[in-house]
C-alpha cells in the first residue's frame, strides 16, 4: 500500500493503493465514484474516460499511484448540485444517450473539448470524441449535443460581456 | 475486469536513478505513459518484478528545436507532438503520425519513446490469457510453434508503432543510455538499425538499457507527411502506414527517403520507390509509378485483419495519395 494524494473533483483527497490499482478500481472501489463506467479495462472504448488536469485520459490505464499530484475530475464533478453542466444538460436536451454506459465519458471528452476549443467544426467533434465508443445511439444526437453545449456556452460567454 | 499482476512501483527522479533501479532488477521493466504496457501486463504477457516510472525523470522531458535539427525526449508526449507548432510546420510527418496512434485519450499519455519501444504485435498474440490457452500458446509467449504462419521457425509479429515510420523518413537517429556496473553507457544510431526483423527480439536494446531522445536533422525545404490505413479511423493500430519526407531543390526531388510500417516485424524503407524519386521532377505520372514499389520488400503473413495480398495494396495506396499530396504542397 502507497498512500496518494490529489484533488479528485475540486477537493483535496488520499487514499491507500495497491501497486498495480487503476485510477478506476480507486475511484470506483474507494471513493464509491461509480459514475466512471469500467468497460473492455484495454484501453479501447473509452467508457473509463476521466479528465486529469483536464485532459481526458483513459483511467483503466492509468495506475491509481501516477494521480499523486494531480486533478481528476470524474462525471460527479461536473455539475453545481442539482444544476447541470451546460455540456450534461445539452446531452439531456438532444437526447444523446441510450443506455448510458459511454455517456459519462462523451461527457467529460465533450468538457475538455470545448474548454480548449469553444467553436469546434464537425470533423474537430468526431476527431475529439474517437476514443470514446457508443454502441447504441450511432453518434449523430451525440454530436449534436456537442454543437449544440458549444452554442450554449458561447451565448452564455456572450451574455457575461 | 482485467486484473494487473502484483509489481513494485519505483518512481525515480533522474535519469541515472532510473538506469540504476534497472540495472538493479533484472527483472524490472521500465513504463511511461503506460498505454500499452499496462494492457499486455493484464492479459499476461509482461510480468515484471519492478515498474520503474521513467516520468520523473526531467532529462527525458526535453523538447527543443532548432534551425539545425531537432532533440525530441522519450518522455514526451504524442499529444504534446501533434500539438506543438513547430513540429507541425517543420515535420509535418511526426505529427501527423503521433495524431494517428490509438485515440485522442491514449495520446495524452502515450509517449514517443514508448512508442519507438512499442511490442510488436499479432493476432495470437495480443489476447487474454485464457484465449492464448484456449488455441495454444504461440512462439512469442509461451509457445512451440508460430500460430501465424506454423511452417516457419520464427515470429512475425507485426511492427505496429505509428512514429517510428515518419521519424525514419525524418532521418531521425536514436540515443540509448544505459548502466552497466555502475557506469553510464551512451550510444547513437541512426533510427532504423535501432529495429530488428524478429517479432520477440525487435530491437537492439541491451537489458536495462534506454531510449533517452530522438535527434531530427534540419528541417529546411523539406516535406513530409503520414498515410495510416487501419480498420476504423481511430483507436486501432496500423495494417499498413506509409511515411515520405523529400527536399525540392531547383525544381526535383532530392534526399527522398520512404518507411513502410507494419508491413513486417520492423519498420522497412522502401529503397525502390526513394530511387525512382530521387532527382525525379514532379510529373504526373511520377506518384503511381513510385507507388508501385513501396511493398517490395515486404512478405507480410496473415496475423492481422485483411489478407497479406490487401496490405501490400493498400500500402501502393496509401504511398500514392500520399506522394501526390505531398508534389502539390509547398515546404514549410
Amino acid at each position: 500500500m502507497e498512500v496518494v494524494r490529489f484533488t479528485l473533483n475540486g477537493d483535496p483527497v488520499e487514499a491507500g493503493v495497491r501497486a498495480g490499482e487503476t485510477l478506476v478500481q480507486t475511484l470506483r472501489e474507494r471513493f464509491g465514484l461509480t459514475g466512471t463506467k469500467q468497460g473492455c479495462d484495454l484501453g479501447d472504448c473509452g467508457a473509463c474516460t476521466v479528465l486529469f488536469d483536464g485532459e481526458p485520459v483513459l483511467s483503466c490505464l492509468v495506475l491509481a499511484a501516477d494521480a499523486e499530484g494531480h486533478s481528476v475530475v470524474t462525471i460527479e464533478g461536473l455539475s453545481n448540485g442539482e444544476e447541470l453542466h451546460p455540456v450534461q444538460k445539452a446531452f439531456l436536451d438532444e437526447g444523446a444517450v441510450q443506455c448510458g454506459y459511454c455517456t459519462p465519458g462523451m461527457v467529460l471528452t465533450t468538457t475538455a473539448l470545448l474548454d480548449a476549443n469553444p467553436d469546434p467544426t464537425e470533423a474537430e467533434i468526431r476527431r475529439a470524441l474517437s476514443g470514446n465508443l457508443c454502441r447504441c445511439t450511432g453518434y449523430t444526437k451525440i454530436v449534436r449535443a456537442v454543437r449544440r453545449a458549444a452554442e450554449a456556452s458561447r451565448a452564455d460567454g456572450r451574455g457575461g460581456e | 475486469m482485467m486484473v494487473l499482476p502484483d509489481f513494485r512501483l519505483m518512481k525515480p527522479s533522474s535519469l541515472s536513478e532510473a538506469l540504476s533501479a534497472l540495472a538493479e532488477n533484472p527483472a524490472a521493466m521500465p513504463v511511461a505513459g503506460g498505454t500499452d504496457l499496462l494492457v499486455s501486463m493484464k492479459q499476461g504477457l509482461y510480468n515484471p518484478t519492478h515498474l520503474v516510472d521513467l516520468k520523473g525523470a526531467p532529462e527525458l522531458q526535453n523538447i527543443e528545436i532548432r534551425e539545425d535539427g531537432a532533440t525530441l525526449g522519450a518522455c514526451v508526449r504524442l499529444s504534446q507532438l501533434k500539438n506543438h507548432p513547430e513540429i507541425r510546420k517543420r515535420y509535418r510527418a511526426l505529427s501527423q503520425a503521433a495524431d494517428a496512434v490509438a485515440s485522442p485519450p491514449l495520446q495524452n499519455r502515450g509517449t514517443l519513446g514508448g512508442n519507438v519501444c512499442l511490442d510488436t504485435r499479432c493476432y495470437y498474440y495480443n489476447q487474454s490469457y485464457f484465449w492464448r490457452q484456449s488455441l495454444g500458446f504461440c512462439l512469442k509467449k509461451d509457445g512451440p510453434v508460430c500460430r501465424a504462419a506454423p511452417a516457419a521457425k520464427r515470429c512475425f509479429a507485426n511492427f505496429s508503432a505509428d512514429t517510428v515510420p515518419a521519424l525514419i523518413a525524418l532521418g531521425a537517429r536514436v540515443r540509448l543510455v544505459g548502466a552497466r556496473e555502475g557506469v553510464l553507457t551512451e550510444r547513437e544510431l541512426p533510427l532504423e538499425e535501432f529495429f530488428i526483423e524478429d517479432g520477440i527480439k525487435r530491437n537492439v536494446l541491451l537489458p536495462g538499457e534506454l531510449v533517452a531522445d530522438l535527434h531530427l536533422p534540419a528541417a529546411q525545404n523539406l516535406l513530409s507527411g503520414y498515410r495510416k490505413y487501419r480498420q476504423r479511423g481511430s483507436i486501432d493500430y496500423p495494417l499498413v502506414s506509409v511515411a515520405i519526407a523529400f527536399k525540392m531543390r531547383e525544381g526535383t526531388i532530392r534526399d527522398a527517403r520512404v518507411a513502410v510500417g507494419a508491413m513486417a516485424s520492423a519498420p522497412v524503407l522502401a529503397l525502390e520507390t526513394m530511387e525512382v524519386l530521387e532527382g525525379a521532377l514532379p510529373t504526373a505520372e511520377l506518384a503511381a509509378k513510385a507507388a508501385d514499389l513501396v511493398a517490395k520488400r515486404t512478405k507480410p503473413v496473415k496475423n492481422q485483419a485483411g489478407s497479406p495480398g490487401h496490405r501490400r495494396h493498400m500500402a501502393q495506396v496509401m504511398c500514392r495519395r500520399l506522394l501526390e499530396e505531398l508534389l502539390d504542397a509547398k515546404p514549410h
